[in-house]
């Protein structure tokens, strides 16, 4: 009886749910098809209102039946007011197009603040469109990672990484996508620059922390850049062109066929640094041979209005390469000898990312959509170096010939194979219920091989190969529940399997929100993030310019971090959103590379093991961020102040601050629009010092060489350092500048845009670290004590361009 | 306004066609200073064989600021010498080891101004060795070290000898020439490793880079670490370049060094595992103590055998 009461319940609800009024749509760019998103969507004079996702889609439920009007409103677009009829049980497709409008800084205008204010649960997230990304003034062009660096909670190792430090997170930490997929190695030139080309960007989603379950496989921030769909309307495209590198950006409607629709979007870019340099050095100099490029495709199909499919492509590569050869003669009629041989020196070292995706979305009711998600993601690194000896030789009635290779191959790659599938569902009042199952496959493979080849002779040395594959498997499932209209709570629960170990592990995620006002907001998240593959990089490198990834073995146990955050939100009438936070965070079972252990010796003999030895490690980070930020009117821009500590644990040095630890961090960011067309950017940063292990003494490090004869010892001078992180640099400060000026040209009157930047205009030395010298008596020779000197980054830089539009 | 703006471009304009322009920073080098109290660098090896004698190096750590040689002039049979010499060497500590029955008190030995050579000076340093003949460590026995210095520094150690290698002769072929692939036997320690360094008599005195008309024996001279419970290793030349190089009558050196723990652990684990790497300073670290009790460098020790196979062209 009981059983027949349940499952009548149960097909009640969900026969109401179905019957339920809906209304669902997309919202888009009218100029370019573009979908829009946290775009406010809401019945007038009623509390039934949401914001589109990051896809355009919205779906309204439980709709009165009756006369009503609905409004779509979004900041920098012409509001949309439209009169419908609903009848019980109807559900209504609505799609909107919405127009771009000059006015700023109309009330109506933030209403894309405030949607974002009501509609997310979760602290510690930030949208970034465009706009903001270029707010800031950049080295060369703008760079997404350098504008995320300058927000609260983000810390930045030195000048020439991109790298993303956030709240005592690494950067392996964190999970960066493009459209979903995961990127392993997001930079070019070592970190100097992003692996995303801004120009195909829409807008970037960044966690801080504290994200829901349905994320996954990192411990600590998340950014997934979603990139431009393409102009449904027309073809179109921009042509960038700078002191350093060149883009394009192509776009435009799919051939409509059978009524499928469609877009399509096309983007790349290369430097030229490497011209440039071997224009200005000629002669016998050896060329300069680097450069970097990158390209990223994407089309959509628009099977019908309830199917899309949609393909994404990137491919981004840093190459060094040279390759050079001599000749020598030898020639004695005396000695009646004569020689001639050739040395050939090659170089070639490419690393990058390659991906591909496809994804389906299927819009299977207007309250239900499932997005099913295929990706190859793959990074590799390959240092390929050789050289070779030939000749011939003859003497007298003598003569030979040799030939000697030797070849050094050093790589790393790892392929990352996914499967996923979403599904979003509106059925319950007041529920977002959302699910889904992933399914990681990852292949790691690091390798070392030499090879050395004569006439007669092959030797092949394989010191380090090691080859792995895991897979991670997730069920994760979250409710967003609107309480009341003031009280929202996000519960989430996250499964995961590794194929490595035999325990199933599970993420619980709590989000909170009380809506104290219109305009202020509390935020409260708890939530615990597994991990299940780290990277093998020393942790005092100055500057890294690869990464090398491997997964969590068997006998290691899974690092994790928890997250307590808590923050408030206020959004201003006159559009500055004041943003506080506090945070809590702690890491168990992390390791830590030992450093310069290259070789193993024990029983078994002597191994190549730069990868395999790592300390267990612990650590906590804490701390308080304070954002004001001003999105419309003339001037735009925020100030992000930070007060924070990290702290690791290691049992050899106990507790210490890693390099990324920042007490202060102060960044000030503003774009002013001087006049109609011409705008004026410039950034303040400011932090204390990073830690640094000083050098406190000089002593001899005792040798032995094991000589057959007799042993010999010696000694080679060293120096003495500190408690690690003991002591800090000096503080970092840095003020950039730039201009950027809109026009047309006056012959091919082609619009196009001209800028110029200054970075570290006051020119101020901020330390990378010490270098130390012994101080000489120039008179006596004498060697007296040690002095040193700040190892500099960023110099004063200028660097312009062009940007033409067509 | 419009002035900026022609302004603007007129500086864009300009610079298009040039690249990136930087500004030089000038480095600003300062005096380090440093509240390091300097400790006693100690080496010292008790070595059972009768060719190598024991010695002590009493060296201290320097602080940053301080100058790291002395200038001495000094005149002897009427000769100036003027020179510098290296103040981490400490000459008047009093160094004293015992096997627990006998203590012996150990002296600077300095170098001899005649045969100093002035283009390496650093080279001169002396240690502290003990200059009668009746020391004799054996095996297994605990010998301790005591070093104290005229400023109240002091630091002990402990070490105890490891067996003396036993390479066994028996088992050696009577000749090698360059095919020969030998499998030398020698006794297995069960706690100690021991260290096998194999070279030619030749190679010694000749460099040991592959050069087309040398005569070197190259391959030959190679080190292999033994570990615990290892009595064979099986020896052969390795590859090293044109293999049709003339060979030479000559000797094979075969020496097998046995260490304690202290030794095996300075010189061989502790290498492996730098505290702090970095690319501007190098490895380095806290110096390390092994067998020692108040300083770092270590107090450890050794055994000898060796043994020798001609070899023929």
């Amino acid at each position: 009886m009981n059983y027949i009461i349940r499952t009548a319940l149960l097909f009640t609800i969900l026969v109401s749910t179905l019957l339920s009024q809906v209304i669902n749509g997309f919202v888009r760019d009218d100029a370019t098809g573009e979908p829009l998103s946290y775009a406010n969507v809401f019945i007038k004079d009623s509390n039934i209102g949401v914001a589109s996702g990051v896809d355009g889609y919205y779906a309204l439920t439980n709709i009165p039946i009756g006369e009503r009007t609905i409004i779509v409103s979004i900041i920098g677009y012409t509001m949309i007011t439209k009169d419908i009829s609903i009848k019980e049980g109807e559900s209504l497709r609505l799609d909107f197009r919405m127009s771009a409008e000059a006015i700023e800084g109309q009330r109506v205008d933030v209403f894309g603040e405030a949607q974002k204010m009501r509609q997310l649960v979760e602290p510690s997230r930030i949208s970034l469109d465009l706009r903001t990304i270029e707010t800031a003034p950049a080295f060369i062009e703008p760079d997404l990672f350098r504008t995320i660096q300058m927000l609260p909670g983000v810390q930045t190792i030195n000048d020439y990484s991109s790298a993303l430090y956030v709240r005592g997170s690494t950067p392996d930490q964190n999970l960066i996508m493009m459209d979903g997929i995961t990127i392993y190695n997001p930079y070019h030139l070592g970190g100097i620059f992003s692996t995303f080309n801004t120009s195909s960007i829409k807008e970037a989603d960044f966690h801080a922390g504290g994200f829901t379950a349905r994320y996954g496989g990192r411990m600590g921030a998340i950014l997934n850049v979603v990139t431009r769909e393409g102009n449904t309307e027309k073809f179109e495209g921009s042509y960038n062109v700078s002191s350093m590198s060149s883009k394009v950006l192509l776009e435009g409607p799919l051939p409509k066929l059978y009524g499928m629709k469609g877009s399509w979007m096309l983007a790349g870019r290369r430097t030229y640094l490497d011209q440039f340099i071997n224009l200005l050095v000629r002669g016998d100099d050896l060329p300069f041979r680097y450069y970097f490029y990158d390209y990223q495709g994407k089309v959509n199909l628009d099977i019908n209005q309830d199917h899309r499919l949609t393909y994404s492509r990137f491919y981004g590569d840093d190459i060094v390469e040279f390759s050079f050869s001599d000749t020598y003669s030898e020639y004695s009629v005396v000695e009646d000898y004569e020689q001639n041989e050739e040395n050939t020196t090659h170089l070639n070292w490419p690393w990058g990312n390659k991906t591909n995706s496809l994804t389906w979305r299927w819009l299977i009711s207007p309250k239900l959509v499932a997005r099913t998600f295929l990706a190859n993601s793959r990074y590799r690194f390959d240092f390929n170096f050789g050289l070779q000896q030939k000749g011939d030789w003859r003497e007298g009635s003598e003569s030979g010939t040799y030939n000697e290779k030797f070849e050094f191959d050093f790589y790393d790659i790892i392929n990352d194979n996914t499967i996923e599938t979403e599904l979003s569902w509106h059925g319950i009042a007041n529920h977002q219920i959302m699910g889904g199952f992933q399914i990681k496959k990852v292949e790691y493979d690091l390798g070392m091989d030499f090879e050395f080849e004569t006439l007669d002779t092959l030797i092949s040395l394989s010191p380090l190969s090691q080859k792995d594959q895991t897979v991670e498997s997730s069920l994760f499932l979250q409710d967003k529940w609107s309480l009341t209209q003031k009280i929202v709570l996000q519960l989430g629960g996250r499964f995961m399997d590794y194929s490595e170990h035999d325990e199933l592990y599970f993420d619980p995620r709590i989000g909170f929100k009380y809506l104290a006002k219109e305009d202020l907001s509390f935020k409260l998240s708890l939530g615990r993030y597994h991990q299940f593959l780290t990277i093998a990089n020393p942790e005092d490198e100055t500057w890294r310019i690869i990464d090398f990834w491997l997964g969590i073995t068997e006998e290691q146990k899974a690092p994790y971090s928890d997250h307590y955050i808590l923050g408030l939100e206020y959004l201003s009438e006159d559009n500055w959103l004041f943003r506080c936070e506090t945070y809590y965070k702690h890491f168990e079972n992390l390791i830590t590379l030992k450093q310069g252990q290259l070789f193993t010796e024990d029983e078994s003999g002597a191994r190549f093991t730069p990868f395999n030895e790592f300390y267990p490690t612990r650590a906590y980070a804490y701390g308080l961020e304070m954002l004001y930020k001003k999105t419309a009117g003339r001037l735009r821009g925020w100030i992000g102040y930070t007060y924070a500590e990290t702290k690791k644990h290691i049992d050899k040095h106990g507790w210490y601050n890693p390099k990324y630890d920042r007490r202060h961090t102060l960044n000030i960011v503003g774009d002013f629009r001087v006049i109609e067309n011409l705008h004026f950017s410039t950034s303040l940063q400011t932090s204390s010092g990073q830690p640094h292990t000083p050098a406190i003494g000089r002593y001899q490090e005792w040798e032995v060489n094991n000589d057959p004869y007799m042993p010999f010892y010696g000694f080679t001078e060293a120096y003495l350092v500190g408690k690690k992180n003991s002591e800090r640099l000096t503080p970092y400060f840095r003020i950039d500048m730039g201009f950027k000026h809109k026009t047309v040209g006056k012959i091919l009157k082609i619009p196009y845009e001209r800028f110029f930047q200054i970075v570290n205009v006051t020119n101020y030395v901020n330390a990378l670290n010490y270098q130390y010298r012994a101080k000489v008596n120039r008179r006596t020779g004498e060697t007296l004590g040690i002095e040193r000197a700040a190892v500099p980054m960023f110099p004063t830089l200028i660097a312009f361009g062009y940007r033409w539009s067509f | 306004m419009e002035f900026l703006v022609k302004l603007i471009n007129t500086i864009v304009l300009c610079f298009l066609f040039g690249s990136c322009i930087t500004l030089e920073q000038e480095l600003e080098w300062e005096d380090v200073k440093s509240d390091h109290d300097p400790v006693l660098n100690i080496m010292g090896i008790i070595s059972s064989d009768t060719l190598v004698d024991s010695f002590v190096r009493v060296h201290r750590s320097l602080t940053m600021d301080e100058a790291r040689d002395s200038l001495v002039r000094d005149t002897i049979d009427g000769v100036q010498y003027l020179y510098y010499t290296p103040r981490f060497v400490i000459r008047n500590a009093n160094v004293v080891v015992s096997n627990q029955v006998n203590s012996y008190t150990l002296e600077y030995q300095s170098f001899d101004l005649e045969d100093f050579d002035f283009e390496e000076p650093e080279l001169q340093v002396g240690a502290y060795i003990y200059k009668g003949d009746d020391m004799n460590p054996h095996p297994g026995e605990i010998w301790t070290l005591s070093i104290t210095t005229p400023d109240g520094k002091s630091v002990t150690g402990e070490t105890v000898l490891p067996p003396k290698p036993q390479i066994n002769d028996g088992a050696l072929p009577d000749t090698f020439n360059i095919n020969s692939v030998i499998t030398m036997k020698f006794s297995s320690l069960e706690d100690n490793v021991q260290i096998i360094n194999i070279g030619n008599l030749l190679s010694y005195f000749v460099p040991y880079y592959y050069e087309y008309d040398s005569k070197d024996n190259c391959g030959l001279t190679q080190e292999h670490i033994i570990w615990q419970g290892v009595d064979s290793l099986v020896y052969q030349k390795e590859f090293c370049g044109d293999e049709d190089s003339d060979w030479a009558e000559d000797l094979l050196i075969i020496h097998m060094l046995s260490m304690d723990q202290n030794y095996y652990e300075y010189f061989i684990k502790y290498g492996e595992d730098p505290e702090f790497s970095n690319l501007l300073i190098g490895s380095g670290g806290s110096g390390g103590g092994f067998g020692l009790d108040g300083g770092i460098g270590f107090f450890g020790s050794i055994g000898i055998d060796r043994a020798f196979i001609p070899v023929m062209p």
